[in-house]
């Protein structure tokens, strides 16, 4: 949870803008992020890609 | 105060009864945090809807340091949602359930104690084959 008080800097350092926003970590590797509400076949494509550049 | 009125009582007795086997929610706080109180307060109002099915663990990660670093807890409030087995179910609500979170907590709960996974065949089987860890966070404000 992030302090009302700090969520400034930390949104600046996540680039968390606007909510929901769902960030996909692989590992200590690539990540991506989706803003507002995502489908399963997007949620899916997107790590598809992230794996992808994983390797 | 009750964060509970009478009438989300008996909305959630009649959305429990779908409850097919108990669910251990295992909550990670620190003491004096105002959060973690009201995260205490809400749960145990929760499990009191259906005490047979819902069992409450409260951990304070001041005293019970090791078991919060095996849930991987690193910030307070945390829920760890786990099974009738006691096995995690990897779901994680990190600060205080409320607003719409409530309703996906509430959700969280039957998805476990049904194990209903509501992806298609193929994203299962695409997920079952990941070779590597993969840490989903979904950032959300409790309105």
């Amino acid at each position: 949870m992030v302090e009302a008080t700090e969520f400034p800097q930390w949104a600046e350092e996540n680039a968390v803008y606007a909510v929901p926003r769902t960030i996909i970590r692989l590992g200590r590797g690539p990540s991506g992020a989706i803003e507002g509400a995502v489908s399963e076949d997007y949620l899916i494509r997107t790590l598809k890609n992230i794996i992808e550049q994983g390797r | 105060m009750n964060p509970l009125s009478e009438r989300d009582r008996q909305t959630l007795r009649e959305m429990f009864r779908d409850l097919k086997f108990s669910v251990h929610l295992e909550l990670f706080v620190e003491e004096g945090h105002q959060w973690s109180h009201d995260a205490v307060v809400l749960l145990r109002e929760v499990v009191r809807v259906m005490p047979d099915l819902l069992r409450l663990e409260i951990w304070n990660v001041g005293h019970d340091n090791l078991l919060a670093a095996l849930y991987g807890v690193q910030q307070v409030p945390t829920l760890v949602v786990a099974d009738h087995r006691r096995e995690d179910s990897g779901i994680r609500f990190i600060g205080l359930p409320t607003g719409y979170e409530f309703s996906v907590l509430i959700e969280a709960l039957l998805d476990v104690s049904q194990n209903r996974i509501r992806l298609s065949d193929p994203s299962l089987n695409f997920i079952r084959n990941i070779e590597d860890d993969i840490m989903l966070e979904v950032f959300v404000t409790p309105t």
